[in-house]
């Protein structure tokens, strides 16, 4: 009987550990296809969560990543979900509805327009644990539809998210400083949420680094502003880059290779 | 006769026992791997930090780094200190923090001299931008005016010949600057001079 609590903290002391992390038996994909009309075969790894479930909401990012092979090209495809918070400008802050103030609508399409546009050659710097990294850049022009919520909503009730997870960051909020009315701060402000699916063209550097490095974090590069899915060291983000993930990417890999036949 | 050359060894003994020696026993890495490029040795000791700088809003932490045949003390340096009532554009993140190839670290030791370290490669900083009251990041919420906070990020290396270690372990430090472009950062170990280089010195192992 008194094994079984050693038996826990056993399996929790390896739940953080490198032994945890097993390489996948067995590769699912998202799309297995050829093309009919050129023969182009196109591959695609499910995605895998590489972040941790908690965001500070500080431009921090939430994502997964999956490897794309088509027509003999790789890509590294990153699918990413943030939130931002931006300022209500001092001269709408007084007024009763400002809808009606055109000066009010342009900032409105400023932050909605701004906020997710990936142009070609814009970058994701995947950050290595030899304290180098490695730079991908894209080859295509994307933009993305983000969706906002004013002062006083959240952007979980208009798109969906469950009331749990506007708790839990609620929560997490009022952890963070027991000193800052959060709720009231945040009425001032509104949020925009951005989802993404981004892909990279990976070329023959970057798969060797990929298939040996051990990644500590990625930076994603958008007109406007930067995505970040990492850890930091010092230790002030409770969000962060699963200490393994750099595992999934390997895996994907791997995966496309089997695949492909290789 | 016996009796006096036991404590006489022991005397030469514990002298010889540094307090370098007894940190280096005790080192921890935070990187301990080889550079996938050039197969080189990588080593990072555990960061060290400095007092927490609430009135300067810099804090400064330190590595001592074994790169190869190359050794470096390595700083990281975390911001706060920017205050806007609009939100940064991206050319204002990517000019928060830029610190020039061949950046000046000044480091005031105990005695009042000033030694310096340079740069090997120039550095721009990552930033990300805070809202007050919106973000969940401890560290800004103390009171800051209303507005945007640049929080910016940067780890810079200094190369260090068998010269340098020997008068950075030599004595004790009290404040460092560092000279990025258009502003600098001043990092304090606090009211006392600190041995925290020494610290993090000690922990980068002799070269071959």
């Amino acid at each position: 009987m008194k094994t079984l609590p050693i038996l826990i903290l056993i399996a929790a002391a390896l739940g953080n550990s490198g032994l945890a992390y097993a390489a996948k038996s067995k590769c699912e994909f998202s799309q297995n296809t050829v093309d009919d009309s050129t023969g182009e075969r196109t591959i695609q790894t499910e995605f895998d969560t590489v972040t941790t479930a908690m965001s500070t909401g500080e431009s921090e990012a939430n994502g997964a990543i999956s490897v794309l092979m088509t027509g003999g090209q790789k890509y590294l495809a990153i699918k990413f979900d943030a939130t931002e918070h931006f300022r209500l400008p001092d001269e709408f802050a007084g007024h009763e509805d400002p809808n009606w103030d055109p000066a009010y609508r342009d900032f409105l399409d400023d932050l909605l327009g701004d906020t997710a546009i990936f142009p070609v050659g814009s970058t994701a710097r995947l950050d290595l644990d030899d304290q180098t990294s490695v730079t991908l850049a894209r080859d295509e022009h994307l933009r993305v539809r983000t969706h906002y919520a004013e002062p006083g909503q959240s952007v979980s009730s208009r798109d969906g998210k469950t009331e749990s997870a506007k708790k839990l960051v609620g929560f997490l909020a009022k952890m963070a400083s027991t000193d800052v009315d959060v709720n009231s701060d945040a009425s001032r402000h509104y949020t925009v949420a951005t989802k993404a699916v981004l892909k990279y063209p990976i070329d023959a550097e970057a798969e060797d680094l990929l298939r040996r490095a051990v990644v500590t974090g990625i930076r994603i590069e958008a007109r406007d502003r930067y995505y970040a899915m990492t850890w930091r060291s010092t230790s002030r983000q409770i969000v962060g880059w699963s200490d393994k993930s750099y595992l999934k990417i390997r895996d994907a890999m791997h995966c496309i290779d089997e695949a492909a036949g290789r | 006769m016996k009796m006096k050359t036991l404590i006489t060894v022991l005397t030469m003994a514990l002298a010889s026992f540094s307090a370098s020696d007894s940190w280096a026993a005790s080192c921890k890495y935070q990187w301990d791997t080889n550079n996938y490029r050039t197969g080189e040795k990588v080593l990072w000791s555990r960061w060290v930090m400095n007092k927490r700088m609430i009135t300067t809003g810099v804090y400064g932490l330190l590595s001592g780094v074994l790169e190869g045949d190359n050794r470096y003390l390595a700083l990281q340096t975390v911001t706060y200190n920017e205050h806007t009532k609009s939100r940064p554009t991206k050319e204002e993140i990517d000019s928060a923090m830029v610190i020039p190839d061949n950046a000046k670290l000044s480091i005031l030791m105990a005695d009042g001299s000033t030694f310096d370290l340079f740069a090997e490669h120039g550095v721009i900083g990552d930033t990300s931008v805070i809202v007050n009251g919106a973000e969940l990041d401890k560290d800004f919420q103390m009171g800051r005016e209303d507005g945007y906070t640049y929080k910016s990020y940067a780890v810079v290396k200094f190369p260090l010949d068998d010269a340098a270690i020997a008068a950075l372990k030599g004595q004790l430090a009290t404040d460092m600057r560092l000279h990025a472009t258009g502003k600098n950062y001043d990092i304090s170990f606090g009211s006392k001079p600190s041995d925290k280089i020494q610290e993090v010195l000690a922990c980068i192992p002799p070269l071959d």
